[in-house]
């Protein structure tokens, strides 16, 4: 509903520009929202998976392009060596290699680490621009503005995209956006020409992140959508064909994609559009040309019966096994169930998890009850694209509240439909002149109202249809009369976005801006500590161990053990081959007579284990280490059996009532090793588990954690990363036990002697991430 | 008269001949078992009476035996879980093998039929899978019975026949998961119905079908059904509310990633408010002809508004007690 | 002192085979000599008299060096520092050329002539002083030590200097860091032990070349630093008039290796019982005064554990690495921080009228009781400047120049990189000039280029805004 505006030319002219600072001024803030961690740690890589594709970056800078595409890096999963160019999404590193290339031309020499920090918030800047348009499409400017201010700086948002999480989704958010517009753009105008920006998009989005599927299957819903609704028109076949037809050879060029586009399911409902919008051109088509009645039916009942036809053979073919069923993450979102028994790993990734409703609100605080407001305006006047923001609330909010990480593709449509939703009521709001109230005047009115006028408004008398376009509610738009309705609106909902900025700015700094690879903590005293233990820790490996030394930890810590300590590992977070994980967590969660095979097998020379007793952190590894025995006996059920790690009474203890087994594990006993030392003559407490780790200067009963296959060869400050190094084979051929215990008999009490206690270790819990 | 009797008392007492005759149990016992007194297609219910014979020592043939307690008094969850994939495995067997066990039988005990067996047997807790191998025969084994250890194992028909196949040798177990024909009767009455449907009623229907509103409503309830974390519950089986430590009950459920059922439809019901709340203000209160309503409508929805966000913010502080932001009435 | 070995050598090598040094030329009178065992390498200064016994007056006298300071399978040779003085009656000192032969003597020697100012009046003599630093000479004893247990080091030296004349008298004072020696060479009362020094003598009448060995074994637990590599670079800005300074550190504990493995409870507890440690827990750089936003970082990142001291006379970086640095460990770490330019450089008018720059920056800084095996120095000169001319005081290094380009450059700016190798934290003192002048014509090449670009830029998009690309007529929704 575009309401009168009365603007003096001159103004008018002035709009285009006054958008334009605006717009920078958004893109702006969206930037330094996003600085936080930069500002308060450093220019810093976050987390895990930003390890590797920095890592893959510095590899893709070092060489050419195609050299990246058939890299095998053998540095990680040994010994199989990982196909790394075949099975990444290129997109994000050539994006930033060819940042630092054309930087490099311009001479300016920047810092490849600077340009992937930044990469993510420079990248949210364009989404807010392309934000802005889809939105603009969707209503008006005004609409298109909010909406872009919205998605700068959106919690939901920027969670993904702060400076530092150098991910596929920094960049795959703005890509998805720009690939929305350019389809809306598309389908208005009918032009190949629009649609073949799509499919250019459509192709950068492939190369970018895994989440393409999701455009994949959006697009093909609103065409299809739109045939039912009866809203088939040469326009929508132009878009979609060029669309499809492009964006799908394009896609087939990345190598990790190849063939899936015509083989997996997933892609299959594109395809069968693609199918389907041709025979409805050619029955339209037709229809149009042929006089006579019964060979129109005919048409039509062929046509259906091919439609019937295709959609059998895809069924068929799935059956057969020729194009791949449903599986894996993506078929975990429609049976939920799926991942907990099926695929382990998946399951045990926190990210995965459904989301609680808190999530929703904290990630888009009052957009989340404006956002089906905004359907509902959408609803007033229902044109083609709207029936897009429609179908994309729907499905996203499905999915987002299937997979916490899906909150990423759901908080672009809240915010689009939450501007709209907002703009709506700014602008009647916000519109000064003052409706006429005398009621004959109206009935005139309605007297000599024009016929078009008569039209529209008998149209209106009955129940708006869906298939039908223009406005839905029946009585005509009048405008606010007293200005203290516009007074206490407008207030109110100028303090709410106030608030919103409030909001998003306080979940920013506390929940998204700590880079998990260094820890704030607070000091007895309230004074802020920086625990640096990780990079103490992988700087150690990187300067003292031998180049080509193998380093065991858990999954988790493969991308970071790669890129900070430079050194080869067994696992890593590209967690493609379930088996080798298996064997690591058997090695850990087995005794060491058992382990010690494993490891001398994998030559693995060093072991990395996380340990947060000390401090409190958490996350370490006797928190996850039930998943490791998991994913262990679903290999070996025979050997790891979960069951033996509780208590008679099922509980999952670490201190003197621990089962024997956990006691022996390898991981127990690397995490507990003269643990107990640091308390001297106090318990010792496990502060992540608030147990008491049995301690032998307490009570004589409880024998120090003796480790013979290895030894420990670095632990950091706070004790947070252990590292052991595997023993060769004993030189007289014994069994290490019986070596190391020779040894301590020989030097009586030697250990025990040289445990000078260090008392009161007055660190703070580490904060968790998550507040 | 006496006849009768005394043929009775012949019966039973050659009944009891052959019974005690026979010390050595081979498979013929049990397949009559399996015939008499089977509940589930190839699964034996035991009793105290029986269960001594079933197991005593050489036997040619081996036996599962599920000791349980399903009975709902006994309150035990996991055995009520566990029993549908025992009883998968069971059927699967007999799927292959009908009529008779050949020589792997799968049988159950329950509490309420055996509760001498379970204190003879020294059993505190339930349910326990037990193997009884062969005795006797080419792969004779101890007399004694293999223990499978149920504790959270995924796929559970699974691993109970990875572990009957492990020590019965000889012995191949597949799972057939049984095709759910109900379901499939439902497609098709489902796809007839809605056939019959748009054929005959659609067009009594159609504006009703194809009125916005109706659409409107659908889209919104959905969207605000999983913004609210439906999903959520659905997946994790959260309880609707939860006793707390006084005896209470706690209808808020602590910390950011956790929910019950009630507090997803209170945050479902506000959202519904808000945004409706905020539909009025933009379509509906521009539309009233006259002024005072309008202003009044106004000054409702606003007020709404204005508390339920304050109440959202204060459930939101419930959940996550570090939040700053509030709104009056509910700041605390 | 100026020596280059390579050039010298060949000199040297015409100059002895003309004059061979004849014992009878010169005596030694009271030769007093001290070996300075305190630091990570061995200084070892003599001072004393020379007198001329020869029948004319000479202009130069021998000396001698070990040849194994010369080692070419080292990668780099021992002698760090060799400076010979002439000192006058009123203590003030002059130094002295000498050319050190390439052949070696039966005693494995090399000998070195040094010529003097003025020649030697018959029957005078003169005040000479002669001060070396070697470095890799200390061998720790045993070679691998426990975490917990005491550093040794040992020195392995002669009692009198090897010298192609007779001495009269000498004195040898051993001097070791804050302990005695436990364990040294000895004859019946010889040497006399006074705290942490050994003296040695004094010996009289020793023969020409006479060679009698010490050993001294000492407790050393400081780190013994050697710096593998410093990379040092120096950005001269005169726009911002800034002259910023990144050093880039590889660095290695010399020491006695770890035997065994790391205990963090073991060193938890040493931390605090304050002991001290052969291995490297921190070091403290001295930086010139009005140094700002220093920083300490290294290959993956900002190191949080560093101490910045602003002291206004002499400000102090306190840097703690990540992990204590054990003997054999390694460790590399970037440090930096920037000046105002004015502190360093002075400008001055020359006879064209046209004004000159003199950079005067230190050529090496910061760590203390180090010694470096490679030095690179490269001064970024602002863009468009010329070099007119180079001078360090530390003269045994190689000069390279480049041009590099940078932040926009057109023209590019003229890179001066010094090699040395070997070098002590004691030469921190030797500094190095750089002149040059800034034509103005280069001044405006980077503005101009920029601007143009801009201004393509913006026609360019005008241009193409106007440019109607779609086919036909396109018609709405």
């Amino acid at each position: 509903m575009q309401l009168p505006t009365s603007l003096p030319p001159a103004a008018a002219n002035a709009l285009p520009l006054l958008r334009t600072l605006t717009l920078f001024t958004i893109a702006g803030a969206a930037i330094a929202s996003r600085l936080f961690s930069v500002v308060r740690f450093e220019s810093i890589i976050h987390e895990f998976d930003p390890w590797f594709n920095f890592r893959a970056t510095k590899y893709l800078v070092a060489n050419d392009f195609y050299s990246f595409l058939d890299w095998f890096d053998d540095r990680t999963w040994y010994p199989l060596g990982r196909v790394t160019g075949g099975t990444l999404y290129p997109g994000l590193m050539v994006t930033s290699a060819l940042i630092f290339h054309g930087l490099k031309a311009l001479t300016l020499p920047v810092d490849i680490r600077n340009i992937c920090v930044m990469l993510a918030p420079v990248f949210s800047g364009l989404t807010a621009y392309a934000t802005y348009l889809f939105t603009r499409e969707m209503k008006d400017h005004s609409a298109g503005l909010l909406a872009a201010a919205f998605i700068g700086i959106a919690p939901g948002y920027i969670s993904r995209s702060v400076a530092g999480s150098y991910d596929n989704e920094a960049i795959a958010i703005t890509l998805l956006m720009f690939t929305f517009y350019l389809w809306i753009k598309a389908l208005k105008l009918g032009s190949a020409f629009w649609g073949a920006l799509t499919a250019l998009f459509y192709f950068y989005m492939v190369a970018a992140w895994g989440g393409y599927v999701f455009i994949t299957n959006i697009i093909p819903l609103h065409a299809l959508v739109l045939v039912i609704m009866g809203r088939y028109s040469s326009r929508l076949y132009v878009a979609y064909s060029s669309w499809y037809a492009l964006g799908t050879l394009a896609s087939m060029q990345i190598p990790f994609v190849g063939f899936l586009p015509i083989r997996s399911s997933e892609h299959m409902g594109a395809l069968g559009v693609f199918g389907l919008l041709q025979l409805v051109g050619f029955a339209v088509y037709v229809r149009a040309r042929v006089p006579s009645k019964q060979f129109k039916v005919l048409v039509v009942g062929s046509v259906g019966a091919l439609v019937v036809l295709g959609v059998a053979g895809i069924v068929g073919l799935t059956v057969s096994g020729v194009i791949a069923p449903w599986t894996g993450r993506f078929y975990s979102l429609w049976d939920t169930g799926y991942a907990k028994i099926h695929i382990p790993i998946i399951a045990s990734v926190s990210e995965h998890q459904p989301t609680a409703w808190p999530s929703f609100f904290f990630d888009t605080f009052m957009l989340i009850w404006l956002f089906p407001a905004g359907v509902y305006v959408v609803f007033q006047e229902l044109r083609d694209e709207h029936l897009f923001v429609i179908i994309y609330g729907i499905l996203a909010s499905y999915f987002a509240g299937v997979m916490v990480r899906l909150m990423l593709t759901l908080t672009p449509i809240v915010c689009v439909c939450g501007a709209v939703a907002l703009s709506n009521i700014l602008d009647i709001y916000t519109n000064l002149e003052k409706p006429v109230e005398e009621e004959e005047e109206k009935k005139e009115e309605k007297e000599e109202a024009s016929p078009l006028k008569k039209a529209t408004t008998s149209l209106i008398e009955d129940e708006a249809s869906i298939l039908s376009l223009g406005s839905m509610s029946k009585k005509p738009l009048i405008g606010v009369y007293s200005n203290w309705a516009r007074g206490i609106v407008l207030g109110m909902f100028t303090l709410y976005l106030y608030m919103f900025v409030q909001h998003c700015t306080w979940v920013t700094s506390n929940a998204y801006s700590s880079p998990s690879v260094v820890l704030a903590s607070q000091m007895a005293d309230g004074s802020q500590h920086i625990i640096d233990d990780f990079r103490e820790a992988y700087y150690w490996l990187r300067k003292n161990t031998a180049e080509d030394a193998k380093v065991m930890s858990w999954w988790d810590y493969g991308y970071q053990i790669g890129g900070m300590a430079d050194r080869t590992t067994l696992v890593d977070n590209n967690t493609w081959n379930n088996t080798h994980i298996a064997t690591v967590g058997k090695a850990m969660s087995s005794r060491e007579e058992v382990s010690y095979p494993i490891l001398r097998k994998h030559d693995v020379d060093y072991i990395l284990v996380i340990f947060g007793g000390l401090l409190g952190y958490s996350g370490d590894d006797i928190n996850k280490f039930l998943w490791m025995v998991r994913i262990a006996e679903g290999i070996w059920p025979e050997e790891v059996k979960e069951r033996d790690f509780f208590t008679a009474r099922g509980e999952y203890r670490v201190d003197a009532e621990a089962t024997p087994t956990m006691k022996n594990s390898l991981m127990y006993k690397m995490s507990y090793y003269r643990f107990a030392d640091v308390f001297g003559r106090q318990p010792a407490i496990d502060r992540v588990r608030n147990q008491r780790i049995p301690s032998p200067m307490q009570d004589a009963s409880a024998a120090p954690i003796e480790l013979s296959s290895v030894e420990e060869a670095f632990t950091s400050e706070n004790w947070i990363v252990r590292i052991y190094k595997v023993k060769e084979l004993d030189p007289f051929g014994r069994e290490h036990a019986a070596a190391t215990a020779f040894e301590s008999g020989k030097k009586k009490s030697g250990a025990r002697g040289r445990t000078a206690p260090v008392g009161g270790h007055a660190k703070g819990r580490a904060r968790v991430l998550r507040v | 008269m006496r006849t009768i009797q005394f043929c009775v008392l012949l019966l039973a007492a050659l009944f009891a001949c052959v019974v005690s005759a026979a010390p050595e149990r081979d498979s013929t016992y049990m397949d009559k078992l399996l015939k008499s007194s089977s509940i589930n297609p190839g699964l034996i219910r035991l009793t105290d009476k029986n269960f001594g014979d079933v197991i005593s020592a050489p036997r040619d043939y081996a036996v599962v035996v599920l000791l349980t307690a399903e009975s709902p008094s006994m309150g035990c969850q996991l055995c009520r879980q566990f029993a549908p994939d025992y009883h998968l495995v069971a059927q699967s067997w007999s799927k292959e093998h009908p009529k008779s066990g050949d020589g792997l039988y799968f049988a159950v005990l329950d509490f309420v039929d055996g509760q001498r067996t379970f204190q003879s047997l020294g059993l505190k807790t339930a349910p326990n899978v037990w193997l009884y191998g062969p005795t006797v025969g080419e792969n004779a084994g101890p007399a004694a019975p293999i223990v499978y250890e149920i504790h959270g194992v995924v796929d559970m028909p699974g691993s109970v026949a990875r572990f009957i196949e492990s020590h019965v040798p000889g012995v191949g177990i597949t799972i057939y998961k049984p095709r759910d024909y109900s379901k499939i009767g439902q497609a098709v009455t489902g796809l007839v119905a809605i056939g019959l449907f748009i054929r005959y009623l659609y067009p009594i229907l159609k504006p009703f079908f194809e009125s916005r509103t109706l659409w409107a409503g659908i889209s919104l309830v959905a969207i605000l059904m999983f913004t609210s974390g439906h999903m959520f519950n659905n997946i994790r089986h959260t309880p609707y509310v939860a006793g707390n430590k006084e005896g209470g009950v706690s209808y808020v459920a602590p910390g950011f990633q956790q929910q019950y059922g009630f507090e997803t439809q209170v945050v479902a019901v506000l959202y519904a408010f808000l945004a409706f709340g905020a539909i009025s203000l933009s379509i509906k209160t521009p539309r009233i002809k006259d002024s005072t309503r309008q202003l009044l409508s106004v000054l409702t929805w606003a007020t709404i508004i204005w508390c339920l966000f304050s109440a959202l913010m204060f459930v939101f502080r419930m959940k996550n007690p570090g939040y700053p932001l509030s709104l009056p009435p509910m700041t605390k | 002192m100026r020596f280059s070995i390579v050039a010298s050598a060949l000199l040297a090598y015409a100059a002895t085979v003309l004059s061979a040094p004849s014992p009878s030329d010169f005596k030694v009178v009271n030769m007093l000599r001290t070996v300075d065992l305190m630091k990570a390498y061995v200084r070892d200064s003599s001072s004393f008299i020379l007198e001329n016994t020869s029948s004319e007056p000479k202009s130069s006298f021998y000396l001698a060096v070990n040849s194994s300071y010369f080692d070419d399978d080292e990668t780099t040779p021992k002698l760090a520092m060799y400076e010979v003085k002439l000192k006058a009656d009123d203590a003030s000192t002059t130094p002295l050329e000498f050319e050190i032969a390439p052949e070696v003597n039966e005693d494995g020697m090399r000998l070195v002539e040094v010529a003097l100012k003025t020649p030697l009046e018959v029957g005078s003599s003169q005040t000479i002083q002669l001060v070396t630093a070697v470095v890799r000479e200390l061998s720790p004893i045993p070679k691998k030590i426990k975490q917990s247990e005491p550093q040794n080091l040992m020195w392995e030296g002669t009692k009198v200097s090897y010298m192609p004349y007779p001495i009269v008298k000498q004195r040898t004072k051993v001097k070791t860091a804050d302990r005695p020696p436990n364990a040294y060479s000895k004859h019946i009362d010889d040497p006399l032990v006074e705290g942490t020094t050994l003296t040695y003598g004094p010996y009289n009448d020793v023969e020409p070349y006479a060679y009698d060995p010490i050993l001294v074994k000492y407790e050393y637990n400081i780190p013994v630093i050697e710096v593998s590599k410093l990379e040092r670079e120096l950005w001269v800005s005169h726009t911002g008039g800034n002259l910023a300074t990144e050093e880039r550190y590889w660095l290695k504990n010399a020491g006695a290796e770890l035997k065994d493995n790391f205990s963090r409870i073991r060193w938890q507890a040493s931390t605090m019982a304050r002991e001290r440690t052969p291995a490297l827990r921190s070091a403290s750089v001295h930086l010139r005064p009005g140094v700002r936003d220093v920083y300490f970082t290294d290959e993956i990142g900002n190191v949080s554990t560093s101490n910045f001291r602003d002291d206004p006379r002499s400000p102090i970086m306190e840097i703690r690495p990540r992990y204590p640095i054990f003997g054999g460990w390694n460790y590399s770490f970037t440090l930096g921080w920037n000046h105002d330019l004015g502190r360093s450089l002075r400008s001055l008018v020359d006879s064209e009228g046209e004004t000159v720059y003199v950079l005067r920056v230190p050529l090496i800084e910061g760590l203390m009781n180090v010694y470096y095996n490679e030095v690179e120095v490269s001064v970024v000169l602002p863009e468009a400047a010329e070099i007119l001319s180079v001078e360090s005081t530390y003269t045994d290094v190689t000069e390279e120049r480049s041009l590099l380009f940078s932040h926009l450059d057109a023209v590019g700016r003229t890179v001066v990189k010094l090699k040395a190798k070997n070098m002590i934290d004691e030469q921190k003192r030797s500094e190095l000039y750089v002149t040059y002048t800034l034509p103005s014509n280069g001044q405006y090449a980077k503005p101009m280029l920029v601007a143009t670009a801009l201004i393509t830029v913006f026609f360019a998009v005008i241009v193409l805004g106007r440019i109607d690309i779609s086919i036909g007529k396109t018609k709405t929704a």
